[in-house]
């Protein structure tokens, strides 16, 4: 299980997570709605331990991410969104370090590698070099090395971006597989359809804060929209997205230009 | 579902953790063929390549002075203990001087020609000064061949009519060389590669220049290699999966240190391996090419007792530069910050202390120099080959290197585990 009580993260005046508290129980599916630059991926990552709280708490099974870290990860698998992978190493050698730097060796180690090739269907190519892999290939390695520690807690950044239909189809599978083993899962997405299908609960997240939070049907009703995706428009107001998408486009104008200055003055 | 062991022992972990970062980067090494090829090729081939080059060049000469090297010499009945002297030699064959002497040398068909004045013998005996000349060909290295064995001829002739002379005046050799020069060298203190008395100490090879090589052996391969383990964790974007895992965090800066390490040591010994085989070929060389023979002080005898003081001295100070590559590795954004970094240390800091060491302290500086980081080691080695150096300064020099080992392996570590540093450029 994984609770937060006014859980904060700021990066200098910036607050990326602003006071958020939630509980994702065992055996549920819990995600995180949000436009880019929300916060998602920053909560997950204080989840993880990956960054510190500047405030508040949050707990995994009942450990603060704060001061018990290490067994913390112990009991989180984290997919990334941009993690990468060796390319000189094979899958199966992937699985292999990650399952024994969390701990595992021997018989047990290459019984769980077996059963995480298996699982995610990657056996075919578990013995080829990363190098060259498609981004659904390299996905599934990715989630593998979450998974090896058989962890009873499981946190997926955006776990269908970038990938084709049959893959998302089996990502989304497995997510259900991990719900009824009766884990903990917390996804965070931006796509509505997703969240629908698969959470059983959704939080709605914007700008470090969150907006609301219950099950999908449930903001549905409330805001007597006809899908989640308009739930969404209407929690958050279309005014804030349409200005959170100025402020990105100028920001990113902002560094085109100044990429555009000093490539000028480089040359 | 089975957590796994968060809660191994402190230590046990680290050590596991520092066993399985090392094996999977000497894994990811040895598949990294460039890598390899820049890490360990120039060592491996040079005494191929050396053996090769050189087999190639004295079968050339073999070769091409079978039967000897077409010389000839104008007026040789003058002088007939010249022509004796120049007969016996196995490079040279002596031929009658052609018409057209000038013409000969340029197409290759005499390699030398030696005009003796028609009067030498005359002069010889009237003890005037005589002089010879020698003109040699322009193509290739053979005339040149020639030229260096007619000169060694007329050398010992030389030597033979001087002798002559001498003897005549009743007169020995030493007359001719009334003031000798004997050089020496101050006993060694302590412990030190050269030996204690007597022999000339190669003090110039010991205090500027061996070490220096010996500091860029080191650190030219491992320092970029240390940087790319590090901060190539975030340009591959493997920085976060590595980081949410319980591995102790010293585990694994320490896996990579290892790893560079290890690499250090195994191009050190590559190199050294090198060094004694050029020492031992040229220990068996003929006499005569003595000249490119090493100092006597520094054939096989001494070189095991370098070597086992330069990797004492060696390993902690390398461990201190990686960790201190690693801290910075890890917070830098990017492989060029990085290499920024590793290039001002392998450039500028690393040889300006070897400077400052050799240039600015003196023969014999206060305690506290030897504890001083990186330059107290390189004073410790510069005594080491050269004065000596007494066993509890040496004590001191390690044990104050291995603190700073220490140190920057916890530094390293200390960064690896801030977010501020982890995170730029994630």
């Amino acid at each position: 299980m994984i609770q937060t009580q006014q859980l904060t993260k700021r990066f200098g005046k910036l607050a990326a997570v602003d006071s958020v508290s939630f509980i994702c129980r065992d055996g549920e599916v819990f995600g995180l709605l949000g436009p880019n630059g929300a916060g998602k991926t920053t909560l997950l990552r204080l989840l993880a331990t990956v960054l510190e709280p500047t405030a508040g708490i949050a707990l995994v099974d009942g450990l603060d991410v704060r001061t018990e870290g290490a067994r913390v990860r112990a009991r989180v698998g984290l997919l990334v969104e941009t993690a990468g992978l060796y390319d000189r190493f094979t899958p199966r050698e992937h699985l292999r370090f990650y399952g024994r730097l969390h701990g595992l060796d021997g018989v047990p180690l290459e019984r769980q590698v077996e059963a995480i090739l298996e699982m995610l269907e990657i056996s075919n190519f578990a013995d080829r070099r990363c190098e060259g892999f498609s981004v659904g290939m390299r996905r599934r390695v990715i989630l593998g090395e979450a998974l090896i520690h058989d962890p009873p807690n499981v946190i997926l950044d955006e776990p269908t971006a970038g990938l084709d239909v049959m893959s998302t189809r089996n990502v989304r599978s497995l997510v259900t597989r991990l719900r009824d083993e009766r884990r903990c899962v917390l996804i965070s997405t931006h796509l509505m359809n997703e969240a629908q299908r698969l959470c059983d609960r959704v939080a709605i997240i914007h700008q470090g804060r969150l907006q609301a939070v219950g099950a999908p049907a449930d903001l549905i009703s409330q805001t007597g929209a006809a899908n989640l995706e308009e739930a969404f428009v209407r929690i958050v107001g279309e005014e804030r997205l349409r200005a959170d998408l100025w402020k990105q486009e100028r920001k990113h104008r902002g560094c085109r230009f100044w990429r555009r200055l000093r490539g000028k003055t480089d040359a | 579902m089975a957590a796994a062991s968060g809660d191994d022992c402190g230590v046990r972990q680290m050590l596991r953790v520092l066993r399985v970062v090392f094996f999977k980067e000497a894994y990811n090494l040895l598949r990294d063929r460039r890598a390899l090829f820049w890490l360990f090729a120039t060592p491996l081939l040079m005494p191929c390549l050396s053996v090769v080059g050189g087999s190639f060049l004295m079968w050339q000469i073999a070769r091409q002075t079978r039967g000897g090297l077409p010389v000839a010499v104008v007026n040789g009945e003058q002088i007939s203990e010249l022509i004796l002297e120049l007969e016996a030699d196995p490079v040279l064959r002596l031929v009658d001087a052609p018409f057209d002497v000038e013409g000969a040398l340029q197409s290759g068909e005499l390699m030398a020609v030696l005009e003796v004045p028609p009067d030498a013998d005359e002069r010889l005996r009237a003890e005037e000064p005589l002089t010879l000349t020698l003109t040699s060909g322009r193509s290739g290295w053979l005339p040149d061949l020639a030229a260096i064995s007619i000169a060694r001829a007329l050398q010992g002739y030389e030597s033979d009519v001087l002798e002559e002379r001498l003897a005549q005046r009743e007169l020995s050799r030493a007359w001719m060389d009334p003031i000798r020069l004997e050089r020496d060298t101050a006993a060694t203190t302590g412990i030190a590669a050269t030996p204690p008395v007597g022999e000339q100490a190669p003090s110039m090879l010991g205090s500027l220049f061996l070490f220096m090589v010996v500091v860029s052996w080191v650190f030219s391969s491992s320092l970029p290699l240390m940087a790319d383990m590090t901060v190539g964790e975030k340009e591959h974007h493997t920085m976060e999966p590595l980081l949410v895992t319980p591995a102790s965090r010293v585990g694994i800066v320490m896996g990579k240190i290892a790893l560079s390490i290890i690499v250090s040591v195994v191009t050190i010994g590559m190199w050294s391996l090198n060094s004694l085989a050029y020492v031992l070929f040229l220990a068996f060389m003929p006499s005569d090419l003595g000249s490119l023979a090493p100092p006597a002080s520094f054939r096989v005898g001494g070189l095991g007792l370098v070597l086992v003081w330069l990797l004492l001295l060696m390993l902690p100070l390398m461990v201190m530069v990686n960790g201190l590559v690693a801290a910075v590795g890890t917070f830098a954004k990017n492989q060029r910050e990085a290499n920024l970094f590793a290039g001002v240390l392998q450039l500028l800091l690393l040889p300006g202390t070897a400077l400052l060491t050799i240039f600015g302290i003196g023969a014999t500086p206060p305690p506290g120099v030897y504890a001083l980081p990186m330059v107290g080691v390189l004073v410790a080695m510069r005594d080491l080959f050269g004065s000596g150096i007494a066993p509890q300064t040496l004590a001191l020099t390690w044990g104050a290197a291995t603190a700073y080992a220490v140190g920057s392996v916890l530094l390293a570590a200390y960064v690896f585990s801030r977010e501020w540093a982890l995170m730029r450029g994630v």
